[in-house]
Order: C-alpha cells, then structure tokens, then sequence
C-alpha cells in the first residue's frame, strides 16, 4: 500500500518508521492522521478488561475487520492482519525513551499488532502479537566502548511477557559485557 | 499526534523540572558532564552518589493514552561493584547529598523492567506517574577509571 505524500510528512514529522491503517467492521478504512483517526482513532471501542485481565495494559480494539503497520520507508515490509469472528485487533506502539549517562539520549519504537481471542471451555484471552522491530538509529555502548547496532527483525509472540527482539538485542549487550570480563 | 515524553529533572529544594538527555552520579547535586566531584572507590564499604530525582512528564499528548509504564537499565551489572538503586515517591524532596544511603531508593534497578508507580494510562500532558529516585552504589570491588555509559529506560505503549 502505498501513502500519500501528507501521510509520509506527518509520519516523518512524528519519527515514525509505520503508520496505522485499520477497516472497520462497516468497511470504512481510516488511516493513522485522519482527522477521524485524531480524534477516535479507530471509531471502534477500546476493550475496557478487568484488573485481572492478563494482559490488562495492552490497548485492545473492538469492530475492525483488518488492519496493517504500512512502512514509512522503503524496505520495510507492510504487517497486515485479518481479523475472524470473534476476535478483536491488538495494536500498539511500544516505545523505549532512554536517559543516558553517556552523551545522548535515544528513542526506539516496537510496532505491535495481533489478535485477541478466547479459548474455550474457559473463554480464557489470548493476545497474539507481531512485534515489528525496525533498525535502531543509534548503536548502543558496552563497558568496553564498542558499539552494536540493532539491525531490526520480525516476530511473532505472545503478549505481554514476550521478550521482543529489540529486548533481546539489549540483553544480549549484557550477556557480552559478562563475556568480556567484568 | 504522537505523545512526546522528556525525562525530567530536579535538583532544586522545591522542584523545579528541566528535560534532560544525560544523567552524571557524582558527589554533587548537579548533572554536568564533567570530572568534579567523582564517586571515589572506597577502600571498604560502600560510596553513594547524590540521588537523582527524576519525573516523565508529556508534552504532546497521545491521540488515545499512553499505558503500561516502565523502568529498567540497558545493561547488567553495571559494573563491577557499581550498581544502582531506586524507588518511587509521592512527595517531592530536595535529592539527597551521598553521604549516607537514600532512604527511596531502596531497591537495586537492574535490566528486568520495573513498573512505573501510579502511572496508569493517560490520555493528557503533564507528569505521569511517581518521582522516580535514583542513587548509585560503589563497592571497593569496583574498578578504577571511568564506568561506560549506559541507558535508563522508560517503557511505555501508545496508539
């Protein structure tokens, strides 16, 4: 799919690699930056859960036929999703704001989108996520004053305890601080 | 739009955020880049650093909420007998000078995310959650020299 030149501006604007498309179960299609997009961003129902809810933060919309993350840039590729009977659109960005001690700060955004749905006999919830992890913009530093670059990866997990690759990725800094003597 | 999150700082008395984009643990109530005031490895038991009291405050607000807030560090140990602590508070007070352990933070902030006290979703500008207080511990395990940097990270999901 392809955006239009607005479309891209205001993403670009707003440091964004994806920007949201949803159709909803009427089969009215609204972009991220619509001006019914700003203000109800999917004319659908956000999912109120209850406090036991295991995945009680995750934002959870109700009515949408399909949605998609479309790229803002080229080489990405677009995520899209078909929703069945009976189960609701999982999206959301999940973004990293850090405080460094070093001489930057940095911002990292995961694209999260999936599928609610209940399993029977208990009608228990499910979140199936596809965690969209693009290339981060700035290396990361260990103890040794090496940097490492994210180089970006897709996936697919369960939500909220699945560690996503860009986790991954800051684990794995650590892992080889310990390999490296500390 | 897209929320706009800054980290926040105080050292003031009576507070008085600034954004920031670095922090610096050192044996002084300030956040320079430089090499006044270092944390000095002690011979035994342990060197504190002045706390660090920070905040998130939005300055743009998300098109629905933001939720699910988070803290952790990108690495750990920081280094060896360099480590970390923090804890969440209500009430705001003057950071504490390094001369004893702080009586907020408490407990060590590691690379698993914490949850953000009192930050439940929020859909308009202005602090979300606690204070958030920081202080670093030395140990006469530490090496000399310089820690390299590392990142304090604040997770959190928007639409």
């Amino acid at each position: 799919m392809v955006l239009t030149e607005k479309q891209l501006i205001k993403a670009r604007l707003n440091g964004l690699h994806y920007i949201w498309r949803v159709e909803l179960s009427n089969g009215k299609e609204i972009f991220q930056f619509d001006p019914q997009g700003n203000e109800c961003p999917l004319e659908a129902k956000l999912l109120q859960k209850d406090r036991d809810d295991p995945y009680v933060s995750s934002m959870v919309f109700t009515g949408v036929k399909n949605a998609s993350w479309i790229p803002v840039n080229q080489g990405f590729e677009e995520v899209y999703i078909d929703l069945a009977e009976g189960q609701d659109l999982v999206l959301f960005r999940r973004n990293y704001r850090s405080l460094s001690t070093g001489s930057k700060d940095g911002k990292y955004t995961v694209y999260c989108i999936g599928a609610r749905y209940y399993v029977p006999p208990k009608y228990e919830p499910v979140e199936e996520v596809t965690f969209v992890c693009p290339p981060a913009d700035l290396p990361v530093e260990n103890t040794k004053g090496e940097s490492r670059l994210f180089t970006g990866y897709i996936e697919k997990g369960l939500a909220p305890n699945h560690v996503n690759p860009y986790e991954r990725f800051l684990r794995s800094i650590d892992l080889g601080i310990r390999n490296f003597g500390n | 739009m897209v929320a706009t999150l800054q980290w926040q700082n105080s050292t003031a008395a009576s507070a008085s955020w600034s954004t920031i984009t670095t922090l610096r643990y050192k044996n002084a109530n300030n956040n320079t880049d430089d090499a006044n005031d270092p944390l000095v490895r002690p011979a035994s038991g342990t060197e504190y650093s002045f706390e660090k009291a920070l905040r998130i405050n939005i300055s743009v607000a998300p098109t629905t909420n933001v939720t699910n807030l988070r803290v952790l560090h990108s690495r750990n140990p920081i280094a060896t007998g360099v480590s970390i602590y923090y804890g969440f508070t209500d009430t705001y007070a003057q950071p504490a000078s390094g001369a004893s352990v702080s009586s907020t933070a408490t407990t060590e902030l590691t690379n698993s995310e914490v949850t953000w006290t009192g930050a439940s979703a929020k859909t308009d500008t202005g602090q979300w959650g606690q204070f958030l207080y920081l202080q670093a511990r030395v140990t006469s395990s530490a090496s000399g020299g310089e820690v390299a940097s590392w990142e304090t990270i604040a997770r959190y999901d928007e639409i």
